[in-house]
Formats: C-alpha cells, structure tokens, sequence
C-alpha cells in the first residue's frame, strides 16, 4: 500500500538547536502530521475514487528542494515528453524516504540533498543498483567510491556539486585597505582588522546545522583529509558500523581549530541567531567583509554589483581548500526492476536528469563542479580564483550524515555560546555520534493506517 | 616505481632527481610523477602542488605499504590512473613525502598500452566488474562509454538475463566469450580477468572483422598452412627423393660394385656363371669368362644355352641342362663332369652346381661351373709324386737294401783280401794279387761312394757345371784312353768316329762331360757280352745358335738291350734292370741318374733307344758355347788342291774325313775296301794326278791298312799315308812304319787331328800328343822334404809310404797348428811343400793356409801348399785355391795325381823347391 503525502514544502531542513535525537523526533512527528493530514484529506475527498490513480506509465520523482522544481523538472520533460513524469517535493534527507519506504511507498525516483552511506543503509535493499549503469559509470571513479556500498552496489549517484566557503567582498577590502586574505593568519588578521573598523570581519548563519558543520569541517579539511581523517571516514561511513564516533587522532584538533576561529574572529552567541537573509544583508550593506557562502551567491552578488570573491577555507598549515557537495543525490526504486518499461522510463530520466544538459541547466554552468566524466567544468570567471584550487583538487566532500548535521549545530552553538570549550565539544561531538537511534516512526505509521481505508494518490505539481 | 624509490631514496639533488624523473617519463610515458605526502597532498617535480584524492586506498599505502592503483580525478579533466608507492620516502623542495606516484590518462595509458588489434577496429576495454570503464579504447568512437553493462543493455540485443549474466561473470572475475549485436552489428566479445584491482579486460571487434581477419588469417593460416605443408611436403618430397636418389645411386653403386666385383671375379675365377630362366632356359646372365673356360662364346651361350651340349661330346646322359628341371626352388644339384673345351679340344674338368632360386615369383636357375682342372692336376700331379715318392722311397729302400750290399762287397773284397794278405806275408805273389784286388776293391768302393756323393749334390743342387775351355778331340782321345783298357778286357770292339765336327774348341765342363760319357761307356762295356760292339760319335748339328755348337754324342752298343719298361725309368735314380743280387752286374743305380741330371744341367737331352736282346744307344744332344779363340782351321797351302784318299769301311767315317780333307784344301776322295784303295792309288799315278794323301782305317773288310799301305807304296807312291785307327797302335807301329805308314791318327778323328797329322805327315813337326796312359814316372822328388799334415794316422803312414817310393822325406804334422808352428820355424827351403789335409782338429787345412800365407817370412809364406783331402769337388777346390793352396789332390790317394799334382807344383816353382 502506497502512502502518499502532500508535501508542497520547499524545505524541510528546518533545523534548530537540540539533540539529534530531538531533531530526528521532531521530524518523524512532521512526516507524520503530514501524512495524517493527507489521509484525512483524501478519505474526506472521497477514497471510493477507487479508480487506479496511478498510471503503470507515469514516473514519480521526488525533488528535495524547488530549485530542482525550476531548474530542472522542465527540462526533464521537455526531453521526456512521452514520459509522465510526476515531480514531487520530497525532503532533504533520508529519513524521509526511509519512512516511506517502511510503508513501501518509496518512490520512483528519490532525491536528497543531505546524504551518507551509513544513513541510506535501510533503504539499500529497496534502491536499484546503479552501478551498471552508464550515468554512474560517467561519474569519477574517485567519488562514485562515495557511493558505493560495501557489497559494490551504487544505490545513490551525485548530481554535479556546489562549492562552500568563504565570501569575500572585495570591495569593502580595497576600501579599508586590508589585503584579502591568503592563509588564515591573514583571514585573521584580515577579520581583526575589520573589526577595528566596525566591520564583522566574518559572519555566518550559524542559525543552521549545515552552517555550523561546514565551519567546523571547513577549518580543518586538512586534517579531515589526512590519512588519519581518512581511516576515520572510512570507518564513519561504513554502512556495517551501527554507531561510529570519532577518532581521538584528526577531531580533537578539529575542535580545537573552531574554538580557535570562534575567537580568532569574533563569533558570537547571538551569531546563532543569524540565519540567510541577516547575512546577505549583512554582507551586502558591508557590514560584514566577510561571509559563509556558496559559489553561486558570488555571481549573484555579483550580478548586483558587489565585489564578491569566493575564499577557500584555509588550513593553518597554509593549505586552501573548497568544501563542495553535490547539489543531491538520486536513486531509483528497486521495484522498477519488476515493470521493464518502467524501469526504462526511470532510467531515462535518470540518465536526462544527470545529463551534461541537465547539469548544465540546473546549474546555469555557474558554480558547479562536476562528478561525472561526460559533464565539461562550469565555473563562472567570477570564481576564476578558484581554478587552482580545484586543479589542485583541493575539494572536499563534506561529512553529510544526518548525524553530522545534527550534531555539528548542538556542539558548534554551545561552542559558540561558550558552553563548551574544544575537548568538551569533541566529547559531546562524540557521544552523540555514538548514541543509538529511536524507534518513533512506527507510531507515526500506525496512526496513519488507522486512518487511511485505501492508498492516497498524492497531488502532482504540473511539470 | 620500486627501482625509482631506491635511486630516489639515495640521491637528495633536486636537479638530478627532476632529470631523474624527467628520463622515466619518456621512457614510460606516464603524465605526471607525484611525490605525495601522509595528508594526501602532492607535489611534482615541476612543483605543481594539489591534493591526490586517493580516498581510502591512502592509509593502506601508508600504513599498510602497499601499492596501489587508484583512479583519481580533478573535476572537469580526464580521469586518472594513478599509480602509487609506498616504496620512497623523502623530502623534495621541501616537501616531506611518503609516496610516489605517477598518473595515467585514460588516452596515455591506451598509447602506453600500444592497445590495438584488428587495425583499429577492435574495441578493448578496462572495466571494473559493475561495467565502469576504466579504459576506454573503442573503436570508432562516437561517444564515450563509461559504463560497458549499461551500454550493453541500451544498445546491445542481449537480454537481461544474459546481460546480468555477463555482470556475474565479471564480478566473479571468470573469462568467456559472447556474440552480441549492438546496432545490427555482430560483435565478438571477448572478456578475461586483469587479476588487477576488480578490472575485467574486455575485447569487442565485429564479428564480420573477426571473420575477415579469421577468414582472412584463417585464409592466411591456410595458406601458410597450405604453404607449410606444401613447402613441407616439397621438401619432404625432395628429401624423399633425393633419399630415393641417393638410395637408388647408393644401390645403383652397390650394384655396380658388385657388378664390377662379380664381373671381375668371374671374369678372373675358373667359374662359368649362368643364370637361366626356368621356363625356356633364356639366358639371363652368363660370366664373360665362359669362352676361356669351356670355349663357348657369350653370344653363342645367349643365343642358346644348349650350345653347352657339346661340352659333354655326345653323351646325352652327363648334359646337366638336362637335369635342371629336376630342381625345386630352394634345390641345388651337384656334378662332376669332363668337358672338353670347344675351342682347343682339351678335356677338363668341371664342378657344376646348379641352384633353384625364386626371384619375384620367377623360378630361376644358377649354375656354378667350376674349372677343376687345375686341382684335378695338380691332385694328379700329386698322387704322382706320392707314387714317385713312394717309388723313390721304396728305389732308396732298395738302394739302401743294395747300397749295403754295394759296399759290403767290395769291403769284404778289402777286408777279406788285406787279412789274406796279412796271412801271406812273404808271398810276395799273392800279396800282389791281392793288393790289387784291393786296390780294385777300394776303387770300386770309391766309385759307389762318389756316385752317392754325387747324387746327393745333384738332388741337393750343390752341384754346379764349371765351364772352361775344352777341347772336343782331347776329351774324346782321353775318354778312349780311359776305357781302352776295359774294352780290351771284354774283348769288346770299340769305334769311335766323329762327323761333321768343325768346331772343337768348346767351353764346357770337361769332367762332368767325361763323367756322363764315361758312365755310359761303362754301362755299354759292362752290358755288352764280349765280343760286342761298343762305338761313340761325335756329330756336330746345324743351326746352333751363334757362339755356340750343336753336338750329339751317340754312344751305342750291342749289349743285352733293356726293357721298354725300364727304359722309361733307366733315368730314374737307384734303378736297375735287376738287382746285381741276381745280374751279377755292380753298380749303384745311380750313375744313368746322375748323367741326365748333368745333361739336364747342360741344358741337352739324353734319350735311349732300346732292344732287350739287342743293345742299347743313348744319343745326347747339347749345345756348347763355342771356345772365342777356337780354333779356325786353315787350309794346307802344301796339300790345296791336291788329291786325297781316304779309306775306311764306314762310309760316315769316309764321309767325315772327306768332309774335313775339304777343309783343308784338298780334293778328297773315299774307298770303303783296301783293294779299292790300292787301285784307285795306282790309277792315280798313272793319270798323273795321284794322291797326295791317304788316310787308311786299319781295320778294313778286305786288308788291313798295313796291307794297304805296303801295296800303295809298292806303286811307287810315297805319298803320306796316316792310319786311322780306334785301337792303340804301339803293337804295330813298327810294322806300319815298316809298310810305310807316315802317321797315326788316332779314332775317333778331330779336325785338329787330320791337321796335324797331315801336317806331321808333310814334316811341319808338330809335337805329338802323348795320348798314351802315363807311365810310371821318373823318380825326380828325391831329397825334397815334404811337410805332411794329416791328422789320421792311417792315412798319415799310407801317404809316408808312398811319398817314400817317389824319394821325398816326409815330415808330419797332425794338424793345422802343428804344421803352421813348424813352417814357421823353419828355414825357407826346407820344405819343397807341404801336403795339407783340410779337414783336421785344432786348426783345419784352410786356417793353417792363410796363417801360413800371413806369415812375416815371404819366403815360408810362399811355400807351396797342396791340398788332400777326401773333399774331391770343384768348391773344395776353388776353397783351397781361395785360401792360397797351389795344388789340390783328392783322397784316397792317387798315386798318378799325386805325382802329376806335385810335378805341377814343382814345375811352378822351380827353383828354390
């Protein structure tokens, strides 16, 4: 029996301070208000319309995010015009197709945007393995390792990624005469200076989770990079592992750089608070040099006349790294495998969706990096700058479990706040990490079957 | 990379290790070689800096040391391999690196790999076992692969199924092999493990091109197949061939070498080789030789084998082609057979055999005719010298049986007579009688020793003919003086003439010239009853050769004659008619052996023509060589042209004495009576041509010479009349002087005789030969002193003896060293000679002569030597000569010799001894 919901949410990844535990709560309790709604919806709607709504021909496809919804879903039709495709706003993580896939309703076609191997585990046996298929094969040898699973299946394929780091606004440094920073020392110096000037030397959204955890990665890619980092990742990201905390070689240092950032520019509690719009505006009236951002924002800002400079995070051994992930993730229902022309018609989507035009097009051949072989680099001459970089290859994946983001924003804001000092963070980092997880979706769905007499043919948005 | 790290690990100069680097890179192509440090950042030699995502492979590089192969990538590049090594550790520009690494691009790797098959229109992939590309070296490429499952399920025909049982294969790292169509295009498809990481190694070419490339390399395998074999089966051929070829030549050699050793073989054995066709006797092969042997050509042999038929004249029976069928295949059949040579009617005598063969199924059959001839003769040869032997052995057992005999009688004779005459001393009567009887004994006994001797020499070949210069009339004249004596005794008669007879001076050897002549004279004296005839004549035949002279002495008799039977063997040793046991008659049996063996010797013939009851004449016929100097004889100026007489009742006495009147000059007339003699004489002086010479034979029919003579000078004629005569005048020589008679002549007459008694006739005195037997000798040695070296004191005391009688004083020596010390010390004169035995102990007569000759006196050294010994033969003489003896005398002592010998001697040294 197919659950479907109603979910015309552009994001979900709304996330405040608490455990992960509470977040994850806090979630499952939404997903099942949601679907609650859409049963009684349905059922007050008239469930004897008990015509078979779903077409054997029709695709479902759930976006993460409205950025797909209008980017990307026109194109896909447009190159699929005998296909019907439904496009649906799904969520940003797994959870919540793990939810439906408890109640076998996984979708033709998932998207997320918050994604690790360890966290799409359940839903493996229920996802296709696209591992023999030519748009994984398209995809670097060296990422698609990211996504593979231990047993060599490749459930999950990266669209092209987004870089993260360090906006600058050049404009305001030239006018203060401050050199734009090189190295940290000079980030520091940099931010020092600008608050002598009144000037938030550098300012993020540490209102969200991925803020927090991207700074905190972001500071210490080199080390997150190292062997040391890299032994722990591998074992962090094993899906065999039920709980993996962190290492005491690469993450005490770690916290220990962010507790050193916190205070070498200025972070404050209330920057907490600060959430997108505070930022922008922040940066935009210049009275913040510098921001968290992404590549886009810089052409964006650029396109408003703001001198904006993309920075890498930089190492404190001197090295200059981008933080980039992949814009989501897609996978295919296994039950595709069971209807032939089905799973062809998923596959053709997939293969349009993770095309060089379907990249390009959703990317604006902007500010994307590219995962896969067949997809041209698309960077925008106003991120020039980071063309070394990137030859230099000094990208790197962020650690996107949904663990990770939880935790990064518990630990990172008491950090902030000033409750926790480095090794207090790294060991509340750590516990988290290996704290096991609850057992609240099943209520959820036991309410909605009590409530539902037959399957809901959720509403799709026209292409 | 290993080898890299230990030249990297021991150099530190930045230059040398970028040339370092900057060399391997040409050498192996790869992009770029990475130092990497334990974070994952890189640095190149160039200085190009980056971060290798070598994800979770770079702990095991560092922590586990293990190498890897890693695809990396830099976004919006090409896909890299990259191959890293924990092997070197270091720091470069400052740079602290605990890895190597080069890179490959997908392309490099490709032109690296030098991938390439099917020229270019194969299709080979690395992928990993889900189907991700890892190598892409399609052919054709229109797009790019990346993930080879995938692309089978979009493009290929192959179902699901299949596809995911392809995927299985690759994931269990299995190989195979699958056709599959991809856009109506058959393609082979080829797949193996790398045993590399999970990588699969796949190969795809249309199938069309595989077929091509097989059909054109199984088209090309064929041909080089086919070109194999044929170029195989060429050489085969050819090695077969030539094998064949040089088997055939080997054989064809084989053949000819036996051909050649067969054909010289038969052509050179006494064997006819016939092979013949069983069916119709053709002839398939016959030996060449069979002309020699059997006298039948090849080609009449060819032409017909029966042409053999006549080997065996007309008995048809002993035809062995007549036995031939008779022959089964693997048969042979044996016979002796006589045939007789068609060409020179000789019968020889054949071993046949004939063989049955079956050569390929065709019955053949070979027949061996052997020429036994030779065997069978010298097998005759030998039974008859087995029989000669044994006859001889069984003639010496006779001989001995007789030989004892022989010698016994005329020892006894010795014996018997020296007792009697020991019993009768004082009788000087009988004592003389029987002195005589043995000395005639001892001669007789002499003679049977001689004989022995000399046959044992002849049969030894130790005898050897001496040729010196001799004189035809003188041996004839001597041989008559000889035997004179027993013919008288006998009372037999004996003529002796001679014919034709020009040249007289011969070289032969005179004494065993005489010994024949005289052996046979003895045999017709002791054959021939008395009152017989015993003649001799000496006829020179033409055509000798030049140098030489042909003779024939005929010595004839009217004795008992011999059987035809002994006849053929009289020349055979130790035979005689009958034993002397029972014919009274002595002698060895060998003396008629010895005489042909010396004719035989003098290369002439000795023949006897025989009458039992008749007598016996033996005619020997040789040839001579003529003496350089012999004698020409010159006609008498005094008589040329005048007439002469000769009168004589045997007209070959007439004729021969004409003959050599002729020569002489005269013209010679002949009368065979005395009566015709005398009227012939008178008519003579009254035509006024009377002779100037007669020679009248004593003993005519009608009257004797005497008579004759006496008559003829009563006509007043005084012409010289010479008496020829075969007797010994002395008894009437003083009444032919009386008659008239000028000379005597001695039968039978020489030449030289006629000469010199014309000649003595005319007064040219010419010293007549003393052909008388010699007298006694004057006793002229007296008071020379011999030296007598004899060891034997028998022989000693007899020599004494008669040394004594001719006056010589006579010293001793017993041996050679005793005589040597005794010359030696005496005084040159002392001895007149010395008589030296040869044979003597301590030192033998040779030794002691040569010491004598090498003595420091010359004079003793030249004392004259003279031989005795009992060694009678020509080497002992030429040894005694030799080792400086002057004269030789034989034993038993002859008394004559002895003194002629030592006359000799004594004449040659005149003087002092």
């Amino acid at each position: 029996m197919l659950y479907g919901i109603n979910a015309g949410i552009l994001k979900l990844n709304v996330y405040d301070g608490g455990s992960k535990r509470d977040e994850k709560n806090k979630q499952k309790s939404l997903i099942a208000t949601m679907m609650m709604v859409s049963v009684t919806l349905a059922f007050l709607s008239g469930c004897a319309a008990n015509e078979k709504s779903e077409d054997e021909d029709t695709i479902t496809v759930y976006l993460w995010g409205n950025t797909l919804n209008e980017r990307l879903t026109p194109y896909i039709q447009s190159q699929l015009p005998d296909v019907n495709i439904e496009f649906i706003m799904g969520n940003n993580d797994l959870d919540f197709y793990k939810f439906m896939n408890e109640h076998g309703e996984l979708p033709d076609i998932i998207t997320c945007r918050r994604f690790s191997l360890h966290d799409a585990a359940e839903l493996k046996d229920q996802l296709m393995n696209l591992s023999t298929t030519e748009v994984a094969g398209a995809i670097y040898e060296s990422y698609i390792g990211s996504f593979t699973n231990a047993d060599g299946t490749v459930n999950w394929l990266p669209f092209c990624g987004t870089i993260d780091g360090l906006v600058a606004n050049r404009a305001l440094f030239e006018e203060y005469s401050i050199p734009m920073p090189t190295d940290y020392d000079s980030l520091i110096s940099a931010c020092q200076a600008f608050e002598e000037q009144g000037i938030r030397g550098f300012v993020a959204d540490f209102a969200y989770d991925y803020t927090c955890m991207e700074v905190l990665q972001g500071l210490s890619i080199p080390e997150i990079t190292s062997m040391e980092g890299r032994m722990w990742r591998s074992s962090y990201e094993d899906m065999s592992e039920d709980a993996v905390g962190l290492d005491d070689v690469v993450w005490p240092g770690v916290f220990d750089r962010m507790e050193q950032f916190i205070s070498d520019v200025n972070i404050r509690p209330e920057d907490l608070e600060l959430d997108y719009d505070p930022v922008i505006n922040m940066f935009t009236e210049g009275k913040a040099a510098m921001i968290r951002s992404g590549g886009a924002n810089v052409i964006e800002f650029q396109n408003n006349n703001i001198d904006a400079v993309f920075l890498p995070y930089f190492g404190q051994d001197g090295e200059q790294w981008l933080l980039t992930y992949p814009e989501f993730q897609v996978a295919l229902n296994k039950d595709l495998e069971k209807n032939t022309k089905r799973q062809e018609m998923a596959m053709k989507v997939l293969e349009v969706m993770l095309s060089e035009e379907g990249q390009n097009t959703f990317a604006k051949g902007e500010d994307v990096i590219t995962y896969s072989q067949n997809i041209d680099l698309l960077l925008s001459p106003y991120l020039d700058n980071l063309k070394p970089l990137i030859n230099q290859n000094h990208l790197y994946i962020r650690i996107a479990s949904n663990d990770f983001f939880a935790v990064s924003k518990d630990v990172v804001s008491k950090m902030i706040r000033g409750e926790y000092d480095a090794q207090q963070a790294y060991e509340a980092f750590d516990a988290q990490l290996k704290q096991p997880a609850d057992q609240t979706s099943e209520t959820v769905l036991s309410v909605i079957t009590i409530l539902c007499q037959k399957p809901y043919t959720p509403k799709v948005f026209p292409a | 990379m290993h080898l890299w790290a230990d030249y990297l690990q021991d150099v530190t100069d930045e230059n040398e290790i970028r040339d370092f680097v900057d060399h391997a890179q040409e050498e192996t192509g790869f992009t770029d070689f990475y130092f990497i440090s334990r974070e994952g950042n890189y640095r190149t030699v160039s200085g190009k800096t980056g971060y290798m995502d070598l994800k979770n492979e770079l702990p095991k590089l560092i922590l586990y040391g293990k190498d890897m192969v890693v695809n990396s990538v830099v976004p919006g590049q090409p896909q890299i391999l990259v191959f890293a090594s924990p092997a070197a550790s270091g720091i470069y520009e400052d740079f602290e690196y605990e890895v190597i690494a080069v890179s490959f691009n997908n392309s490099d790797l490709i032109k690296t790999l030098e991938i390439s098959t099917f020229d270019n229109k194969a299709s080979s992939f690395v992928i990993r076992s889900d189907g991700r590309v890892v190598v892409d070296n399609a052919a054709d490429k229109q797009q790019d692969i990346y993930n080879f499952l995938a692309m089978l399920r979009k493009y290929s025909q192959m179902s699901s199924e299949e596809i995911d049982r392809l995927h299985e294969d690759f994931s269990q790292g299995n190989s195979g092999a699958a056709i599959l169509e991809i856009a109506d295009t058959s393609y082979y498809l080829v797949y193996e493990s790398a045993v590399f990481e999970d990588w699969i190694l796949l190969g795809m070419v249309p199938t069309v091109i595989v077929n091509a490339s097989m059909n054109e390399l199984q088209y090309s395998t064929f041909l080089l197949v086919a070109g194999i074999m044929v170029i195989l089966g060429i050489v085969m051929l050819v090695i077969v061939i030539r094998r064949n070829r040089l088997n055939l030549r080997k054989k064809d050699t084989e053949i000819l070498y036996r051909e050649e050793l067969f054909s010289k073989l038969s052509t050179n054995v006494d064997a006819v080789f016939l092979m013949l066709d069983a069916k119709d006797l053709r002839v398939d092969y016959v030996s060449p030789n069979i002309e020699k042997l059997v006298g039948v050509s090849e080609k009449q042999a060819r032409a017909n084998i029966h042409a053999l038929d006549h080997l065996t004249g007309d008995d048809d029976t002993v035809r062995v082609l007549n036995q031939l069928p008779g022959i089964l295949p693997g048969q042979q059949g044996e016979w002796d057979r006589e045939y007789i040579h068609q060409k020179t009617g000789e019968v020889r005598w054949f071993h046949v055999i004939a063989f049955c063969s079956d050569i390929q199924g065709k019955k053949k059959y070979i027949l061996v005719m052997s020429d036994r001839t030779k065997d069978k003769n010298i097998n005759q040869a030998l039974e008859d010298a087995v029989k000669a032997a044994e006859s001889a052995n069984r003639a010496k057992s006779t001989f001995l049986s007789n030989m004892s005999h022989d010698i016994r009688t005329p020892m006894n004779a010795i014996i018997g007579f020296t007792t009697l005459a020991s019993a009768n001393i004082g009788n000087d009567a009988k004592i003389k009688e029987y002195l005589s009887k043995i000395l005639s004994s001892g001669n007789h006994l002499l003679s049977l020793i001689n004989d022995v001797l000399d046959m044992s020499r002849i049969e030894s070949g130790k005898i050897h003919l001496e040729e010196t210069e001799a004189n035809l009339s003188d041996i004839l004249h001597d041989l008559k003086t000889i035997i004179s004596g027993q013919v008288h005794a006998k009372q037999l008669e004996l003529y002796m003439d001679t014919m034709d007879v020009t040249d007289e001076d011969v070289c032969c050897d005179k004494v065993r010239l005489n010994q024949v002549l005289l052996n046979l004279l003895s045999n017709a004296i002791k054959f021939t009853p008395p009152g017989g005839t015993v003649s001799v004549r000496v006829s020179q035949l033409p055509n000798a050769p030049e140098g030489k002279g042909r003779y024939e002495l005929r010595v004839k008799d009217t004795g008992i004659g011999m059987s035809e039977e002994f006849a053929a063997r009289v020349f055979n040793p130790f035979e005689r008619e009958r034993t002397s046991t029972v014919s009274k008659i002595q002698g060895t049996g060998l003396g008629m052996s010895i005489s042909k063996n010396i004719i035989d010797m003098m290369g002439g013939t000795i023949e006897v023509h025989t009458e039992q009851g008749k007598g016996t004449e033996f005619i020997i016929r040789f040839e001579l060589r003529l003496h350089s100097e012999h004698k020409k004889f010159e006609k008498i100026k005094e008589l040329e042209g005048l007439r002469a007489l000769v009168v004589d009742d045997d007209f070959n006495t007439c004729d021969s004495v004409t003959k050599m009147l002729l020569h002489v000059g005269m013209r010679s007339e002949w009368t065979m009576t005395g009566k015709e003699a005398v009227l012939r004489a008178k008519q003579a002086t009254e035509v006024n041509d009377a002779f100037h010479a007669y020679i009248i034979d004593w003993r005519l029919p009608d009257m004797n010479g005497i008579e004759v003579t006496r008559r003829i000078r009563s006509l007043g004629d005084d012409t010289p009349i010479i008496i020829l005569t075969a007797y010994d005048w002395t008894d009437i020589e003083a009444e032919a002087r009386e008659a008239g008679v000028t000379a005597f002549c001695s039968k039978p007459m020489f030449m030289s005789d006629l000469q010199d008694s014309l000649l003595s006739a005319l007064g040219r005195q010419k010293a007549e030969i003393n052909r008388d037997i010699p007298s006694d000798q004057t006793k002229s040695f007296t008071g020379k002193k011999l030296l007598l070296v004899e060891d034997n004191e028998l022989n000693r005391e007899i020599a004494i003896e008669i040394l004594n009688e001719y006056g010589f004083i006579v010293d001793t020596a017993e041996n050679g060293r005793e005589a040597l010390d005794k010359v030696r010390v005496s005084k040159p004169g002392d001895y007149a000679l010395v008589l030296m035995d040869i044979q003597m102990p301590v030192m033998d007569g040779h030794e002691a002569t040569k010491q004598i000759r090498a003595l420091d006196n010359p004079e003793l050294a030249a004392v004259p030597i003279v031989a005795m010994t009992a060694n009678a033969f020509n080497e002992d003489r030429k040894a005694a000569k030799a080792c400086g003896m002057n004269g030789f005398i034989s034993k038993p002592i002859n008394i004559e010799e002895i003194i002629q010998t030592l006359k000799s001697v004594f004449d040659s040294f005149p003087t002092k001894y």
